[in-house]
């Protein structure tokens, strides 16, 4: 029993495939509200932590907030106020030497355009240069004050700031993880300069910010990064999409013969009777002729609403995705 | 080599090697829990010396690059207070205790909703009954040696955020003392050599299910189950006749564990909770008195519930009130009662206890507190025989000191 217990442990020991936290966040579980006023509540690993250090670091505007909180049977509970926009929260052991972080978006009325960024920006990208990208991403970039140490990074989808949120058609996507949600990290400076890993884009457009670590920031304090991240696939040959006489012409092929039907789909963000959302602006099923091409135009603003971003051509098939971005589509 | 003996030397082997790990690059999250507290306690009325109660728990939790991580503990803790403990089948006054727990435990999340837990723990507890004893010569002092895997499942997406937990463990209890004193104690009996020589010593395997459910927003549940097997394999059973079997001793303990905890998050924080624990002891093991002729079968069967609320008060000036009672009610299946003279009745044994306890914290600094607690405990039972334990009495404490956390 005690030799398999070690070959066990030694087994774990090796492995590479994990990630361990020891604290386990019940709420808040998405990474994004309408309400400011928020619950914080999960649990800890059994060890000798009795207090927690509770921050609330808005990223974009809003002064942090900071509270220490009991642990209790294991257990540690607290309210915490949000501001608009991203915010991070983390909880750390008194000696701040282990640090849990959850991003999460107050969602705003208002988004902020991709103009009001980085005018007074000290933080600068300069790897990947090109739009298009897929994950594993390095991404590089320098600082421009040597006092700077550190700097935070958040990666999100564009639409993950929607009020409305991603239609019931995207909410399955999130759950296979077309999606991806925030992801926040702290990255070191060495001679100022910077880089760090992406292992996680969404379909579509992705904002990358970053901003001094620990500065109390504007727009203009943070740098963005757009990049877009398309689904390729071996059997589904999917060209760049293009606009013509407001209609996209969709062109493509079959590599798998097994393959003889296909859904063709549409999203875009919209406004909406003043309102912003994500939704499916078209949706109709692809004739395949016999040597494996596609090839179909469909009309776009049909509806009572205006295309407020670059539409994404989603082909699926049992078991398979391709999706493409109209870079310029107005 | 002894099973035991290898997982020491497996415990103090990681040991040895974690000052190459951080040599290597791997980080140290320490965490450390140290409280060191002084007051006096009483027995039934009498009072003992100031003593002191020091408590210490680090764990220099090791972080390999992100990805996993090795939690080394040392827990150790001295009471210098008498309190009244349980040994083998009975309450006894105790002077003081010391305990030590070197473990060693891996926490790696396989997906990020799997998590696997794997634990070597050594552990001795020393006790000293009567006051010209010296540490280390304990009848009851015993070393423990423990195993554990635990897979956890961990949901946060759904209306109700749970994780559920289960797996298994085996563990080894020795009591280097006890045979050489036990022959020559009022408790050995008659054939005392055929009944084995280690007959405290005892393997047991256990599996265990738990889950944690964050019902609503302010309440989380627990509920748990653990079975235990016991073997011991220096104990032989007792005949009616007072003879010993060659089948050994054999118990199985079944204990089932529901709590409720509930937060107020109000203008004064307060945290409610209440707890039901329920025990189930089924030994195959009897008694046989051979002084007064009787026989009494599965002597340490037994069925025990507890169950207690507590509730913890944030007050103003950061002052942190917590206040507790437990009930418990121990009922033997099978052991009869005794009068004062040691003549048997007709009734099973039961035991009732009411623990209570107070607390108050204030914090110095960020991670200092200054702290008060007290408890009472107030024992009673159908038993009035208690020439070997104790089962009819009040006791107490009352401590402050200082608690300090990083």
């Amino acid at each position: 029993m005690a030799k398999k217990l070690i070959f066990l442990i030694s087994f774990l020991l090796l492995s590479n495939l994990c990630q361990a936290e020891l604290i386990t966040l019940f709420r808040p579980a998405a990474s994004k509200t309408k309400d400011s006023s928020l619950l914080v509540e999960g649990r800890v690993e059994d060890l000798p932590i009795r207090h927690l250090q509770l921050r609330v670091d808005p990223f974009i505007d809003g002064a942090p907030t900071s509270q220490v909180i009991p642990v209790e049977n294991g257990y540690f509970r607290a309210k915490v106020e949000l501001s608009p926009g991203l915010n991070i929260i983390s909880l750390s052991t008194l000696s701040g030497k282990h640090r849990f972080i959850k991003p999460i978006l107050l969602l705003r009325k208002k988004q902020p355009g991709i103009g009001e960024f980085g005018k007074k920006a000290s933080v600068f990208f300069t790897s990947p240069e090109a739009l298009r990208a897929s994950p594993p991403l390095f991404v590089k970039g320098v600082v421009t004050d040597p006092s700077i140490k550190k700097i935070e990074v958040a990666v999100m989808s564009i639409y993950e700031s929607l009020p409305q949120g991603p239609d019931r058609f995207l909410t399955q996507w999130i759950k296979k993880g077309i999606f991806k949600g925030i992801t926040y990290r702290e990255v070191e400076i060495k001679d100022m300069n910077f880089s760090f890993p992406v292992e996680d884009l969404s379909e579509g457009l992705n904002m990358i910010v970053a901003k001094p670590a620990g500065l109390r920031a504007g727009y203009e304090d943070v740098q963005l990064k757009v990049v877009l991240h398309e689904i390729g696939s071996k059997q589904i040959i999917l060209q760049e999409p293009v606009l013509s006489d407001n209609k996209v012409v969709i062109k493509g092929r079959m590599d798998d013969p097994s393959i003889k039907k296909a859904m063709l789909g549409i999203y875009a963000l919209v406004e909406e009777k003043g309102e912003e959302s994500i939704r499916w602006i078209a949706e109709e099923q692809i004739k395949i002729k016999k040597n494996g091409v596609f090839e179909l135009k469909v009309g776009l603003g049909k509806g009572d609403y205006i295309i407020k971003s670059s539409p994404t051509v989603v082909i699926t098939a049992p078991g398979v995705r391709a999706s493409r971005t109209l870079i310029k589509w107005w | 080599m002894k099973k035991d003996m290898k997982l020491k030397l497996v415990i103090f082997g990681c040991l040895f090697l974690l000052p190459q790990l951080a040599l290597a690059g791997v980080r140290i999250l320490p965490l450390a829990d140290l409280q060191i507290l002084g007051g006096n306690s009483y027995f039934e009325g009498e009072r003992s010396s100031f003593k002191g109660n020091i408590y210490l728990d680090i764990v220099p939790a090791l972080e390999f690059s992100d990805r996993f991580y090795l939690l080394p503990r040392y827990s150790g803790s001295y009471a210098g207070n008498q309190e009244a403990g349980e040994l083998e089948s009975g309450e006894h006054l105790l002077q003081e205790i010391q305990s030590h727990d070197l473990s060693l435990k891996l926490i790696n999340n396989f997906r990020p909703d799997l998590k696997a837990k794997a634990k070597i723990g050594y552990a001795r507890e020393l006790t000293i009954e009567t006051e010209d004893e010296s540490w280390g010569n304990g009848l009851y002092d015993y070393d423990q040696t423990t195993g554990s895997l635990e897979l956890e499942k961990i949901s946060t997406k759904g209306r109700i955020p749970f994780t559920i937990s289960g797996g298994g463990s085996f563990y080894t209890v020795r009591f280097p003392n006890y045979d050489s004193l036990a022959s020559g104690s009022d408790t050995s009996t008659a054939g005392l050599e055929s009944v084995g020589k280690d007959i405290q010593d005892y393997d047991a395997k256990e599996i265990f299910v738990e889950t944690d459910l964050a019902i609503s927003p302010n309440i989380i549940s627990k509920a748990g189950y653990i079975y235990t097997h016991k073997g011991y394999a220096d104990q032989r059973l007792v005949t009616a006749s007072g003879e010993y079997e060659s089948v050994k001793r054999e118990d199985d303990v079944h204990d089932l564990d529901l709590s409720l905890n509930y937060s107020l998050l109000a203008k004064i924080r307060a945290t409610l909770g209440l707890s039901y624990q329920l025990r189930l002891n089924r030994s195959n093991q009897n008694h046989y008195d051979a002084s007064r002729y009787e026989f009494i079968p599965n002597f340490y069967s037994y069925t025990q519930h507890s169950i207690g609320p507590e509730i913890t008060l944030y007050l103003p000036y950061s002052l942190t009130l917590f206040l507790s009672y437990e009930y418990e009610r121990k009922d033997y299946q099978d052991r009869l009662i005794q009068d004062k003279e040691g003549e048997y009745g007709d009734n099973h044994l039961y035991l009732r206890t009411h623990t209570a306890n107070l607390s108050l914290s204030y914090p110095l600094r960020r991670n200092l507190y200054l702290k008060a607690e007290t408890g009472y405990k107030k024992a009673g039972s159908n038993m009035e025989y208690e020439e070997v334990y104790r089962y009819n009495y009040t006791c107490g404490h009352y401590l402050f000191g200082l608690s300090y956390e990083y």
